[in-house]
């Protein structure tokens, strides 16, 4: 019987532990996670949970190229009597308080030479989950899709939308 | 192959490079940071518009401001103006980038004692410490001020009545006294009255530059060219004029081919100073033949001051010339002379406008005019002009300061612009100034106070008399700067002797307060916010007449006798004496001439102000500084033109450095050194110098560039329109101070701007079309090998009207402001690397050299483009609606597409720009900001054109015709740029491109088929 090697012992060991890892990293999870935030908001919670139409605070969609995010003022309008004890609503009606906006980090996003419209988006009546997934299932919100030509192309061609560079790019 | 697709092969050899990208971390997660309590009626990123009044110059033209997000992006013209109906010269187009200059004054600045630098200062302390100066026991406080009216104008003579002092001072450098001192001699009217240019028929412009920088330039711009219009009237583009019953025709007298000069149908060069005697021939003509129709008594003794021959004699005109022109002014029926160079103070051009004033009343442009065209010099209406300060009064008021004196100027730079007098604000017991920038004036000064940029501002503003035009903030304040009205009321305030208006009880909190009681005083029925949103209070409905100019059909009475300036009359001009007749159509003056005066270094000058810089006041702005000068293309450029005799006798070549001196200058720091341009463009006698140039303080981008012109302007008028002046080769190295985008005027035959006869244009039936022209659709297909673009919905094409362009370059700087397009610098213009993606070249008459066309070269948006076959990696593509796209993320920098462009009109980015932090807050969200190695052009503004469409859209209409107006059409006071769809059979550009017998195509034999047509230039003698 040959002794105990070592070396075979740590190299399984690691093989284990990578194997160990790669499989939480690519377990299939409810959603995905996305950047930290300087509130602990849920789209979850909001979208899913509370069923919040999402025009409601994203109006920008409607009538604008960016969907916006809405204003302080827009979170103390619910947050005032809804859990203001809460340490993350405490943080926001601090930033309303001391006249500070809050700097969310961005979860999707496309490079600076591509000029996208949400509205004639909504209009043509493109749901918002088609680009941004379920965000009812995302507590911390994370892109659904990588927003490139890939994946707006053959969209745009389902939907004889035109293809031209100059629709998104100038 | 291995069957791998073009895209597979860019995914895959792009991967490396990603791999390295993405390890260096190349793209940071933005951050989305909304407003804490939204504005109302902003909406982020969607455009709003506010409606202001330019205060570039003392026209005072509408403005409307695009603000973005917080920012004020781009300047548009109000098109409910009357001034400039939409329009916005270089200047008003880059009143953003005054907003945004890097070089404006951040905190106030102030002088511990007199030997002391300026330094930081809180609001707090300046102003205290101006109090203090205040406070003590001094006999007078002075201001002096840049032109102002309305409530701020109000706030000045109150804060200087307060101190018991003197009236305040409107310092312009360019104040037209000769003209106003004419007007006072002849008429008793010392004002600048409104010239109503559409109304004429007839232009004679004794040296008056009115499309460049002459009292209203966009108003007379536009005027001019609708008094043109060859057009037939179901073609007429501006709704605010009916064409004309005949196109007018302009007569240009002068020593230099300035921009209006080279736009006249006839450029008579004289010797500098002769304009006044060939107007004085031109009037004892008329009164020869019996064709003066008013006050003729009057016009006859007049005219006697000198006889026919010997105002013939000075003219340096042939007889028959004199007679005809005369004939035509007298037979026009709506004439008009306009006199007195731009920046002139001396007799001569008192002497000119005074004929002017005489050949005006003898035709009855004041009034009673036989036809009615209605008035064109009219009286009842003065431009703000009028209340400008004569310079020997600023000069004197300057001299007199002594230990008992504080002067506070406001936005005034003397010590630029009337360099002699400065020197008395050196015994003044304390100066204060306010201004936006750090110039010339305010480093002399004690305290310096930041005013907000006339975007960031509460005022008005009343071009003409009645004409009340507001100005409101376009965007927060970017710095710690305050209204000039406010400081002002701040300071009475603290001395505890508030101002009150005169129609007010009691003293407003603040300026806009003033201004609002102000409004309510005088437009009492007339609602403030519905005033903001249309700038102002114009009295005027589009198409009709104020109705104070109907009142005044008659026209003012001729003072009798006339005064005039007689030392003037006395002495005969230098060179002038009837030995040189005055140069036409190509002529060169004999050797004997040359001969005459070899070494000779005597000259007239001629001082002009650049249509971009002006006076000086916009040379911090590179767009202004980059655009290339109408006539010359000289960028970043300060020089004099001398005329080749003359250079030759000299010894002089083509960039030579020259020192010029005042001719009797005991004074010799009044001397400058220039490089010389040699051209017969001036007349032998005359050497022609810009300014606007030479800054020694003011900002980054202006100073060290060339020699400050100003200081050869003395302050006592000068008996010729500027002083004699002595040349000499200057010593030492060149001052390289000249940089033109290229010199070349000649076609060398191609044709690349043709000319027609106003027979041929006019002609009805218009003349059989070319069989060259191809349209850019596929019907213009017929031998070519390749298949014809197919468009969807759209076909977008340019027609540029030729003979409306003036060349004034306003086209190009609103490209800039609108595409993000860098600015380069004298460096790289020299090797050819500008970014303009629209540049207007100067090509000469054939016919007549003293006359140029001017051609607007953008990218023509082929149908069979050049360059897109040749792009390896289809960066220059076909869109579906006809345009040229260049796509910035595929280009790799192969510049094929360059060198396969015939027109040229691609650029090429050799670097990263480094924008300054505050230039960046003017960029066009909506444009992408190029980088390095990328090749950019025209885009027919793709922004504006999807901003239409997705309106169109929103509102669930189809398109309007004219709709859609890319940053040049907006711009254009001319109205000599069409935009619209070639696939709508109504649309004006489809009627231009299939009808008109002017149409034809630069290069079009080389079967591009471009979307840019032209119309011919017209010339009265082809």
């Amino acid at each position: 019987m040959t002794s105990h090697r070592p070396a075979a012992v740590l190299a399984l060991v690691l093989f284990l532990t990578l194997l160990a890892a790669a499989a939480v990293y690519f377990l299939p999870w409810p959603a995905a996670i996305g950047p930290a935030q300087p509130v602990a908001f849920s789209h979850r919670v909001h979208a899913g949970v509370k069923q919040i139409s999402c025009i409601f605070c994203h109006p920008g969609v409607i009538d604008g190229p960016h969907a916006t995010v809405p204003p302080v003022a827009k979170c103390m309008l619910c947050h005032q009597k809804i859990i203001p004890k809460h340490p993350e609503i405490v943080k926001i009606r601090q930033a309303y308080e001391r006249d500070t906006p809050i700097a969310w980090v961005k979860a999707n996003d496309v490079p600076e030479f591509v000029y996208f419209t949400h509205e004639r988006h909504i209009r043509e009546g493109i749901d918002c989950g088609r680009c941004h997934g379920n965000v009812t299932a995302m507590d911390r919100l994370a892109a659904a899709t990588e927003l490139n030509m890939g994946f707006c192309i053959p969209c745009h061609r389902d939907n004889k939308a035109s293809v031209d560079c100059y629709v998104c790019h100038r | 192959m291995l069957g791998l697709s073009r895209r597979a092969f860019l995914q895959v050899t792009a991967g490396s490079a990603g791999a390295v990208a993405a390890s260096m971390g190349l793209r940071q997660a933005g951050k989305l940071i909304p407003y804490v309590v939204p504005p109302e009626e902003i909406k982020p990123g969607q455009w709003a518009t506010f409606a202001t009044t330019c205060r570039e110059c003392p026209a005072g033209c509408g403005l409307h401001a695009r603000h973005r997000d917080g920012r004020a992006i781009k300047a548009e013209g109000n098109p409910q103006s009357p001034v400039n109906r939409g329009a916005l010269c270089a200047r008003g187009q880059s009143a953003v980038q005054g907003l945004y200059d890097p070089d404006r004054l951040r905190h106030p600045l102030r002088r511990v004692h007199r030997d002391a630098t300026l330094e930081h200062a809180a609001w707090a302390d300046a102003i205290a410490a101006v109090i203090e100066i205040l406070k003590k026991p001094q006999k007078n406080v002075h201001i002096v001020s840049d032109l102002q009216t309305g409530a701020l104008a109000e706030v000045q003579t109150a804060f200087a009545a307060l101190h018991g002092s003197e009236p305040v001072l409107y310092f312009e450098p360019c104040n037209y006294e000769p003209l106003r001192d004419a007007h006072r001699i002849a008429l008793g009217l010392d004002a600048i009255p409104r010239y109503r240019i559409e109304r004429s028929r007839y232009i004679l412009s004794l040296g008056a530059d009115f499309l460049e920088t002459w009292i209203s330039p966009v108003e007379f711009a536009r005027g001019f060219a609708n008094a043109r219009e060859i057009r037939p009237a179901e073609y007429g583009r501006d709704p605010y004029e009916s064409p004309p019953r005949r196109p007018g025709k302009l007569v240009y007298v002068g020593p230099r081919l300035s921009m209006t000069a080279a736009n006249a149908d006839e450029f008579f060069q004289c010797q500098s100073g002769a304009e006044g005697w060939i107007a004085l021939a031109i009037l004892h003509e008329l009164l020869a033949a019996d064709w003066v129709q008013n006050q003729r008594d009057a016009i006859a003794a007049a005219a006697k001051i000198v006889g026919a021959e010997h105002a013939l004699n000075h003219a340096g005109l042939e007889k028959s010339t004199v007679a005809r022109l005369a004939h035509e002014f007298a037979a026009a029926r709506g004439a008009v002379a306009l006199a007195c160079p731009t920046a002139a103070t001396g007799d001569a051009a008192r002497w000119a406008s005074l004929a002017a004033i005489l050949l005006n009343v003898a035709v009855g442009s004041g009034g009673n005019d036989a036809e009615n065209n209605g008035v064109i010099v009219d009286f009842s209406q003065p431009h703000a002009l009028s209340a400008a300060a004569k310079l020997r009064e600023v000069a004197d008021r300057l001299a007199s300061l002594g230990p008992n004196d504080v002067v506070i100027l406001h936005n005034a730079n003397v010590a630029f612009a009337l360099p002699a007098a400065a020197a008395g604000l050196q015994n003044a017991a304390a100066v204060i100034y306010l201004g936006p920038q750090l110039d010339e004036t305010a480093e002399l000064a004690d305290v310096v106070l930041p005013t907000d940029s006339p975007l960031e501002a509460w005022g008005d503003y009343e071009p003409y008399a009645g004409m009340h035009s507001l100005i409101q903030p376009t965007t927060a304040r970017l710095y710690n700067s305050r209204n000039a009205g406010d400081i002002l009321l701040a300071l009475a305030q603290a001395t505890n002797r508030p101002l009150t208006p005169p129609y007010a009880s009691s003293p407003p909190e603040d300026f806009l307060h003033w201004l609002r009681l102000r409004w309510q005083h005088f437009h009492p029925q007339h609602d403030w916010q519905d005033a903001l949103r249309a700038g102002g209070e114009f009295d005027e409905t589009p198409g009709g007449e104020m109705p104070a100019s109907r009142d005044a059909g008659v026209s003012p009475a001729l003072c009798v006798p006339l005064s005039w300036p007689m030392e003037y009359s006395k002495s005969v001009p230098q060179h002038s004496a009837g030995k040189m007749p005055a140069r036409h159509e190509g002529e060169t003056p004999s050797s004997r001439e040359a001969d005459t005066r070899a070494a000779d270094d005597h000259f007239h000058l001629w001082l002009w102000p650049s249509v971009f810089l002006f006076d000086g006041r916009s040379a911090n702005r590179p767009w202004l500084q980059e655009a290339p000068d109408p006539t010359t293309q000289a960028t970043w450029s300060s020089w004099a033109d001398m005329h080749p005799d003359r250079a030759a006798a000299l010894g002089l070549r083509g960039g030579d450095a020259i020192r010029i001196q005042l001719y009797d200058a005991t004074d010799k720091s009044a001397a400058i050194t220039l490089p010389v341009r040699i051209t017969a463009d001036v007349a032998d006698d005359t050497l022609a110098v810009v300014l606007g140039q030479g800054h020694w303080a003011m900002g980054n981008t202006a100073r060290n560039l060339g020699a400050n012109a100003f200081r050869l302007r003395p302050i006592q008028p000068t008996r010729d329109n500027f002083p004699a002046v002595r040349v000499r080769r200057a010593a030492g190295a060149n001052p390289l101070s000249y940089h033109p985008t290229s010199a070349m005027q000649d076609q060398h035959r191609r044709e690349l701007l043709q000319w027609t006869s106003l027979a041929q244009a006019s002609a009805d039936p218009p003349p059989p079309r070319d069989d060259a022209f191809r349209m850019p659709l596929p019907e213009g297909y017929r031998t070519d090998a390749y298949a014809p673009h197919e468009h969807r919905n759209h076909r977008w094409a340019m027609a540029i009207d030729l003979h409306r362009c003036v060349g004034c370059g306003a086209c190009a700087v609103a490209c800039y402001a609108e595409n993000n397009i860098p600015v380069v610098g004298p460096a790289e213009v020299d090797r050819g690397r500008e970014m303009a993606w629209l540049k207007i070249v100067p090509y000469r008459s054939p016919h007549d050299a003293g006359r140029l066309g001017f051609l607007p070269m953008l990218c023509q948006h082929c149908d069979a483009a050049p360059c897109e076959p040749v792009c390896p990696v289809y960066a220059s593509m076909h869109t579906e609606e006809g345009l040229n796209a260049q796509v910035y993320n595929r280009c790799i920098g192969t510049r094929y597409c360059n060198n396969n462009c015939p027109y040229k009109a691609r650029r090429f980015n050799w670097f990263d720009r480094d924008w300054p932090e505050s230039s960046r807050w003017q960029h066009n969200p909506e444009v992408t900001v190029r980088e390095r190695g990328v090749m950019e052009k025209c885009t027919f503004c793709i922004q504006r054109i999807r901003h239409a469409q997705h309106r169109a859209l929103r509102e669930d209409r189809p398109l309007r015709d004219g709709e859609i107006q890319p940053a040049c059409v907006a711009t254009c006071p001319t109205s000599a740029m069409i935009f619209g769809d070639l696939l709508r059979g109504d649309s004006l550009v489809t009627r231009l491109f299939r009808n008109d017998p002017r149409r034809y195509q630069v290069l079009g034999e080389l079967n591009t088929k471009p979307a840019v047509v032209y119309l011919r230039r017209v010339t009265w003698n082809a």
